[in-house]
């Protein structure tokens, strides 16, 4: 049996798993009131500790920062899409077949300044998207680099 | 081991989720972990306001950094880390100490009242009376403790996690953790002692 009073090390690691400690540690014990009121005052300390009531945000956490995220992408179905390009595809083959010196002959006939037009509006458009994209792409980066 | 395999296989569907563009997944896993980051932000932060700012950068910061989760870890642990870092970040920021150290003197001090402290574990009444005020006093010098002690206490004692997760999450070794550890519970224990006497006189 131990003669000298256990550390409180030695104390703290008794009151938490007594089963796993040294036989000497649990004689000791056994026959010495000053260190089983040591075990006590740790048992109940730890009782004590692990009945603290649990904190809780008083805000819904989650919703604060989802509304902050980068809004996502819809998952898309890849068959779908892929079957969607498919027929696409098809039309634009058969229009092609079908229509195909019609179409060719629609160039010839247009007036300049019409063919002007639309790649003028296309090209309008094409910048508007884009400056958009970027000024969307900022705010975005803006909330994420944040430190 | 099966436990841990399991967890490791529902943090890599859920993050692959995430990382697929699928928010819920990551409002899923922010409800899994709230609570470990809670306890780590409550015991580390005060100021209720600054609370509210750090747990949603953690958040934050968590989302941004998920494609470099490696999975040597929990998910939870690699949440509670960043919990603790933006934390510990906090305080450097605000110069608070982490850590108040108990000069020598003044656990010398303790210990001698301690010496002349009236057993209150003696009489059954008082015991029942204790265990009664035990937890409302302990709140309060749980409170008292450093952030580095509090939080220690609270992930091992509340949320139950092993010496190799409080080293994962907190970044120190394994001997300090066990170390501070030992040197919170005993602080505690004289203090929870002291404020019982004054208490009982």
């Amino acid at each position: 049996m131990k003669n000298i009073h256990l550390t409180d090390e030695e104390i703290q690691r008794y009151a938490l798993e007594t089963e796993n400690c040294p036989k000497v540690w649990t004689d000791h014990i056994q026959h010495c009131p000053h260190c089983q009121q040591q075990v006590q005052a740790y048992q109940l300390l730890f009782e004590g500790i692990e009945s603290q009531e649990q904190v809780m945000f008083d805000f819904d956490l989650a919703d604060l920062v989802i509304e902050q995220l980068p809004q996502s992408k819809p998952v898309q179905d890849k068959p779908f899409v892929f079957s969607i390009a498919a027929v696409v595809a098809l039309m634009i083959g058969v229009a092609g077949y079908v229509f195909g010196n019609s179409l060719t002959n629609l160039f010839f006939y247009l007036q300049p300044i019409l063919v002007g037009l639309v790649i003028l509006t296309s090209f309008g458009v094409m910048v508007f998207l884009g400056i958009d994209m970027y000024q969307r792409y900022k705010v975005q980066m803006k909330v994420l680099n944040f430190y | 081991m099966n436990t841990i395999r399991e967890n490791n296989v529902s943090d890599q569907v859920l993050v692959g989720r995430v990382l697929g563009g699928d928010t819920n997944a990551f409002r899923l896993i922010m409800k899994n972990t709230e609570g470990l980051v809670g306890q780590i932000v409550f015991k580390m932060v005060k100021n209720p306001a600054d609370r509210k700012d750090i747990a949603q950068d953690i958040y934050l910061r968590t989302f941004q950094k998920l494609n470099t989760f490696q999975f040597q870890s929990k998910l939870s642990t690699w949440i509670g880390q960043i919990a603790y870092n933006s934390c510990l970040g906090y305080l450097e920021k605000k110069k608070l100490v982490l850590l108040d150290s108990v000069n020598d003197e003044e656990e010398n001090e303790i210990l001698e009242k301690l010496n002349y402290a009236i057993d209150p574990f003696v009489s059954e009444t008082e015991s029942i009376f204790f265990k009664q005020e035990l937890s409302a006093i302990l709140k309060i010098e749980i409170d008292k403790l450093s952030p580095i002690y509090k939080t220690l206490i609270t992930l091992y004692h509340n949320e139950e996690l092993s010496y190799a997760e409080i080293t994962e999450i907190t970044q120190l070794p394994e001997g300090t953790v066990k170390s501070y550890l030992s040197r919170a519970r005993k602080l505690l224990k004289d203090n929870l002692l002291l404020t019982y006497k004054k208490e009982a006189l």
